[in-house]
């Protein structure tokens, strides 16, 4: 008797548990399959998507691929079991990712991509930065190189032959010959670090010694290039006198420091936490209270550029304060 | 300089020449010192894997171990610590990741594969965590232009790190030519059973061949923050593999008991050359993993053929 007596209050203990975990089943969950969690500009992406998500009162989580596409469309399977709401993913490779999202789709879960479109995709948030043409963040890159050093001589360092990063030489190309730029050589570091990209400057260097200025996809790899300056004995512009132009990408926290300590003309700063917040408003047109006939199917990330000129306005990317409606959107440029 | 390194001389010779012809910027001074400046962080580390090839074994860490010792070079001198003291810190950092090793290979039975793949993780984890991933930025610290005239500066036409180099090669040579650890070393990698029979602490040669690889480490992190003005959290992903190839290339044995650090320089000085010539050809770096891979099989390949027609004599 008393041993039934027991089994009857676990079995009520289980179901108050149960009744319990229902009523937080009415809050939205979302999820974000991150490419690389290492990375410290895709953990502001989640610092800002977990921020979006509580102003809305969702819960939110991210899963890490470490870079293999594999891992990502095991993860998104994961989220689609999970009953997740709605996710948002860092496509690493489309054609492997698509039957993952179909899957979700098939479930009802809206997906949104960064900087990813194609199948199954309901809608992206882009950066800035990734678009090109008039106006956009790198054509003011080759603005800026062109007025400091009119019909300047460029290197332009690429990065792995990963469809977003060919995009960038792309438009650097495309631009720096509009602006009058003479494009060098073009080198590729593959191996995405700093380390790997001083050899390559420092070999380039040899070869055309009298290059005006450096554009690199990454930070890492502008880095590299400004340590195979000084190496050379050589000094950086940094917004007046002379010396060598070198441009980077992402506002990682090590090339804000270098452009205040000299070694950095520029980078441009995608907004990886307002990113995150940007994927939540996105969401949030396909889901929750919010949920909209016709949600826009793009929403653009304000990118910005740093130099010493402006550097004193910087604010760390978890100082800065967003919410759903102040996130920083813009329109797309033409082209 | 006949028989082991005839193929991968012969081999850089003809390189060499195709540059010379092709590039005129190739033979100039300052690229040829930009080549070995460029290289003397895989110089020195494979300096170190030799001495741990030698012994019939292979330290999967050492880049790591690298990068993690960068770390610390950056975290002691962001804490203003003297320059001396930082450069003692790295250095003894460095020998101790290597002891960890060697410990757990002569003390606790581990196979050498199991504990560098482990602690190859390892030491990267502990450079991603010491500081969230982030560089260390030293360019505006105190103690940096000691570093960084170190790395940068000359004594008269040749670079200091290439006098640094030499200066490597003559010790590292002299220990394995000169030395009772030497010749154990070798005896030890070519027959470890035979060698204890004859009264050699097998497991203190291995110890000590892996705390050459952990000090080697810790030299090559400190011309590696010098020359990037600061610690990065992150390592080159194939700089092992640069490393290891450089030293079979060289014509020290994988299999143990065989080698030298003359070789090692050899090798280092073909694989850099090829990367300099690929860049300076404007070819794309995407080939620099067939060419150097190729050249591996190639070198390590003529190797076994030499060994063949030995025997049949």
């Amino acid at each position: 008797m008393k041993l039934l007596a027991t089994a009857v209050a676990l079995v009520l203990a289980v179901a108050a548990c149960g009744d319990s975990s229902s009523g937080d089943s009415d809050a939205m969950k979302v999820a974000y399959s991150n490419p690389v969690g290492a990375q410290p500009g895709q953990q502001d992406i989640v610092f800002g998507f977990k921020g979006g998500a509580e102003e809305l009162g969702w819960s939110a989580t991210s899963i890490d691929a470490n870079l293999s596409p594999d891992k990502q469309v095991a993860d998104i399977a994961t989220m689609v079991n999970q009953g997740q709401d709605g996710i948002a993913s860092w496509t690493l490779d489309a054609g492997a990712a698509a039957g993952a999202y179909a899957q979700a789709k098939s479930a009802g879960i809206p997906v949104v991509g960064v900087n990813s479109e194609g199948p199954g995709i309901d809608a992206t948030v882009w950066w800035e930065l990734n678009l090109c043409g008039a106006g956009s963040p790198i054509d003011g890159v080759t603005q800026y190189i062109a007025d400091a050093r009119p019909g300047a001589k460029v290197l332009s360092v690429g990065g792995p032959p990963v469809p977003s990063i060919q995009a960038y030489e792309k438009c650097f190309a495309e631009n720096a010959e509009k602006a009058g730029l003479t494009i060098l050589a073009k080198a590729h570091n593959t191996k995405d670090t700093a380390a790997t990209a001083q050899p390559i400057v420092a070999d380039l260097l040899t070869k055309h010694p009298d290059v005006d200025a450096i554009w690199a996809y990454n930070d890492a790899s502008a880095l590299g290039a400004s340590a195979a300056l000084i190496a050379d004995g050589r000094k950086v512009y940094d917004g007046s006198g002379d010396g060598v132009i070198v441009f980077g990408q992402n506002g990682d926290v090590d090339a804000i420091a270098a452009i205040r300590e000299h070694r950095l003309t520029g980078t441009l700063d995608p907004d990886p936490v307002a990113t995150g917040w940007a994927l939540i408003k996105a969401l949030s047109g396909f889901v929750g209270e919010d949920k909209a006939d016709d949600p826009p199917k793009e929403l653009v990330v304000k990118s910005a550029l740093w130099t010493l000129e402006n550097i004193d306005d910087y604010t760390p990317p978890r100082e800065r304060q967003y919410t759903l409606a102040t996130v920083p959107l813009v329109d797309a440029p033409p082209g | 300089l006949t028989g082991r390194y005839t193929g991968v001389l012969a081999a850089l010779a003809v390189v060499c020449a195709y540059l010379a012809l092709t590039e005129d910027v190739f033979l100039t001074w300052d690229n040829l010192m930009n080549v070995a400046k460029s290289n003397t962080v895989v110089f020195v580390l494979a300096i170190g894997a030799t001495f741990v090839i030698i012994s019939a074994g292979m330290d999967l860490s050492a880049a790591s171990a690298a990068t993690a010792a960068g770390m610390i070079l950056g975290l002691t001198m962001d804490a203003g610590w003297g320059i001396v003291l930082v450069l003692a810190a790295t250095l003894a950092f460095g020998v101790v990741l290597g002891l960890l090793n060697g410990l757990m290979i002569t003390r606790l039975g581990i196979s050498f594969l199991v504990v560098t793949l482990g602690t190859l993780a390892i030491y990267q984890s502990f450079a991603l965590v010491v500081n969230g991933g982030q560089t260390i930025s030293l360019f505006s610290k105190p103690g940096f232009p000691v570093l960084g005239d170190f790395v940068n500066d000359d004594i008269g036409p040749f670079p200091v790190l290439l006098v640094f180099d030499l200066v490597v090669l003559l010790v590292a040579g002299g220990v394995l030519r000169y030395t009772g650890f030497g010749r154990s070393l070798f005896a030890v990698g070519s027959n470890p059973e035979a060698a204890r029979l004859n009264g050699i602490d097998v497991r203190r040669v291995v110890l000590i061949a892996y705390a050459i690889a952990g000090l080697a480490a810790g030299f090559a992190s400190i011309v590696q923050v010098g020359r990037l003005t600061g610690a990065s959290a992150q390592a080159d992903p194939t700089l092992l593999l640069t490393v290891i190839a450089a030293v079979l290339i060289g014509g020290t044995a994988y299999t143990g008991g065989e080698g030298g650090v003359l070789g090692t320089l050899i090798g280092v000085v073909f694989l850099g050359v090829v990367q300099n010539g690929l860049t300076l050809s404007d070819v794309s770096s995407f080939w620099q993993g067939a060419v150097s891979g190729v050249t591996l099989i190639a070198a390590v390949g003529l190797g076994v053929l030499r060994e063949r027609i030995t025997m049949r004599r």
